[in-house]
């Protein structure tokens, strides 16, 4: 019940995230540039991930299974997830964020494609989505949600 | 009349009770060629042309082959017409090796073989399968499909199956309208596989055998001991008993060995009397290269993104142009090569998780094809209430091994015979090739946007997983190569050395591929009554 609620707000916070940013853009053009904060960044991309309880235990374990990632700060692994789909969080736009998505499910496919996957607690996910898990991982910890 | 004809003709009451059969006919007496063997006289001796041991799949084909010929055909059983338990305690035996099922249940030894339990799935072997492959020791078939093909035809609609169209999806896609998946070909391709009713040989092939003059069937007739000339290169006769009922002996000319995976290599083992480490063992084979199939049932479960998803093909038999089919997958012969991995299957059985216990839809937002309009499916109600898996069973060659093999044990059955040890043994590479199996499958599942695979085989590669089993599929015991120093029988299925002695049945199989091996065991059946046919009388 816990989990169906949280999932509800979340997609209750993207659906007016959405709403709010299309506005935006209506208003101002597709190139207003967002203000580069770390927190809103990490959270719009980790509400892609549905099941946000196993999403993080599989960041969790990626992250202990990689050294490199354990390394990496919220706002270092921020940006190592908008890398993944070519974007720098300076450039980021609110048109940007609107089709990340669709560039993600393209990064995705292509993992798959190419064989960039991890194993991780017996799921085999792509690299892209491992970045995703970890950053919801670190994203929940930095707000005492899952110490 | 004398003593023990009144009896047969009893029997033959019995028998014909059995089957339905008017008690009273008296053509059906005369015709009937069902003997029990318990009535016959102790020391009696029976002459045959050909003589085959073993009512299975393998014998009861060859029997029918000869069905409206001059040859005279004995068939021996060792049991009757249904399951008894001594009988059976027969196959009694002990895995000594990888755990596996128990040797008296997962055989059946009376008219009919283990068809008379087998679930149906057939698939000719593949061409690679044959080849000899060099990063697979001891492959090599001495034949190749294309040697084979005319004989699957053959055995296609023996085994109750519909039109020979294996390498032909859309022959049965025109006919079903079910899509298949849009996997990637170089990585896996959706196969074709066929479902018999299944045909249990015992009761489809009693009553032809029964009208057929020049073949009697002997029931309960066991074989104690193949005897030979002095020296060793030629069958004389059989040394035949019953459990509760006489000795007699049989002479042929031609003995065909139709016992199963394990009983023919253990029945050679058993006929020392002259050559003393048993027939067709001057080089220590026999026994040796035992395999089974690899299962796991999972070996992953795939959590669906969509659970509209439309798997009928492969999680449906469907029935068509008069037999029936269902899809798996397989990978192509060029990503076989290029990774040198062994042959291998994948079932989908929809069905709830064993392995998974969380639910693996993180990933459902991102799952679409890139660039379309609308995935979100929070509003589908079967999102919500749909939680099935799909289970992808995976069906793996064993790597042939001489260390895997079959021995005869200190311990005896009923007659004093030595039972059998089976000591199962894979090679190390098997698991990494049951591992990259399994993440083939995970990668297609995720590049197609379906879902995530989840597997315990994923968690530790060092290991195989707990749920690891034997398919029942005992093959390679007495395998056939092009040379006496490699295998048992040569291309012919002929027992070296031994002029007259035959081998058929999954014992010859040098390698297993993924495929179930009844169609390929009756294709062999076929090919060896068509060789047995062309040679001189």
């Amino acid at each position: 019940m816990k989990q169906k609620n949280r999932l509800k707000s979340r997609r209750a916070f993207l659906k007016t995230g959405i709403f709010i940013t299309g506005a935006v853009v209506i208003g101002t053009g597709l190139n207003y540039a967002i203000r580069p904060d770390t927190q809103p960044i990490a959270r719009m991309l980790t509400h892609y991930l549905d099941y946000p309880d196993l999403a993080i235990q599989l960041g969790g374990s990626l992250i202990k299974n990689e050294p490199a990632l354990a390394q990496l700060t919220l706002e270092q692994m921020t940006e190592l997830v908008l890398q993944d789909v070519g974007l720098k969080k300076d450039q980021l736009s609110y048109y940007s964020l609107l089709t990340n998505m669709d560039n993600y499910r393209k990064a995705i496919h292509k993992d798959f494609d190419i064989e960039n996957i991890v194993h991780v607690d017996g799921w085999v996910i792509s690299r892209t989505e491992g970045h995703l898990c970890a950053l919801l991982y670190l994203y929940e910890n930095a707000n005492g949600r899952h110490a | 009349m004398c003593a023990s004809n009144v009896k047969t003709v009893q029997f033959r009451r019995i028998i014909n009770a059995h089957l339905n059969y008017p008690s009273d006919s008296q053509e059906k007496y005369t015709t009937a060629m069902f003997i029990d063997a318990r009535e016959l006289d102790q020391g009696q001796h029976i002459k045959a042309d050909i003589c085959i041991i073993g009512a299975g799949a393998a014998g009861i084909t060859i029997a029918r082959e000869y069905i409206g010929t001059s040859t005279k055909v004995a068939l021996l059983e060792s049991g009757g017409l249904e399951i008894d338990v001594k009988t059976q305690s027969l196959y009694d035996g002990e895995n000594i090796g990888l755990p596996s099922f128990p040797l008296r249940s997962n055989r059946l030894r009376f008219f009919g073989g283990t068809t008379n339990h087998w679930a149906g799935h057939c698939r000719p072997l593949d061409p690679i399968d044959f080849e000899k492959r060099k990063w697979l020791p001891h492959s090599g078939w001495p034949i190749s499909r294309s040697d084979l093909d005319p004989f699957y035809r053959r055995a296609q609609p023996i085994v109750g199956l519909g039109p020979y169209e294996y390498e032909n999806l859309a022959f049965w896609q025109s006919k079903i309208n079910q899509p298949d998946l849009p996997l990637k070909e170089s990585r896996l391709k959706t196969v074709v596989y066929n479902q018999s009713p299944p045909t249990r040989f015992g009761m489809q092939y009693r009553q032809e055998l029964k009208d057929a003059s020049n073949i009697s069937v002997y029931l309960y007739a066991n074989v104690l001991d193949i005897l030979t000339n002095e020296s060793a290169t030629r069958v004389t006769s059989l040394k035949v008993a019953c459990i509760d009922g006489p000795e007699f002996s049989l002479s042929a000319r031609t003995f065909i060995l139709a016992t199963g995976g394990m009983e023919n290599a253990r029945l050679l083992l058993l006929s020392n009397s002259i050559a003393k480490n048993g027939l067709g063992n001057d080089n220590d084979l026999v026994g040796r290269y035992f395999m089974d199939h690899l299962l796991l049932r999972p070996g992953a479960d795939i959590s669906f993104s969509d659970p509209r998803l439309n798997l009928h093909l492969y999680d449906a038999v469907h029935e068509v142009a008069g037999g029936k089919m269902f899809a798996i997958l397989a990978s192509p012969e060029v990503l076989l090569r290029k990774e040198k991995l062994n042959n291998f299957r994948l079932h989908l059985i929809k069905a709830k998780p064993k392995t998974a216990d969380a639910d693996g839809r993180i990933f459902s937002q991102l799952d679409a094809v890139p660039g379309a309009e609308d995935h979100r499916l929070d509003d589908l109600p079967e999102r919500k209430m749909n939680k099935d898996f799909i289970a992808l069973h995976l069906v793996l060659e064993p790597t042939p091994n001489p260390d895997s093999r079959i021995t005869l044990s200190d311990k005896t059955d009923l007659f004093g015979q030595h039972q059998i040890n089976v000591n199962w043994q894979m090679k190390d590479n098997d698991l990494s090739h049951a591992h990259r199996a399994m993440e083939l499958a995970a990668l297609e599942f995720g590049r197609m946007g379906l879902g995530r695979a989840y597997g315990e085989i994923f968690k530790d590669s060092s290991r195989w997983p707990r749920n690891m089993e034997a398919g029942k599929h005992h093959c390679g015991t007495t395998r056939m190569t092009d040379s006496p120093k490699t295998g048992v029988a040569d291309r012919n299925c002929k027992v070296y050395n031994i002029s007259n002695l035959y081998l058929t049945g999954s014992s010859l199989f040098p390698t297993i591929g993924y495929a179930n091996p009844t169609l390929t065991i009756v294709a062999l059946a076929l090919r060896l009554s068509d060789h047995l046919k062309g040679l001189p009388a």
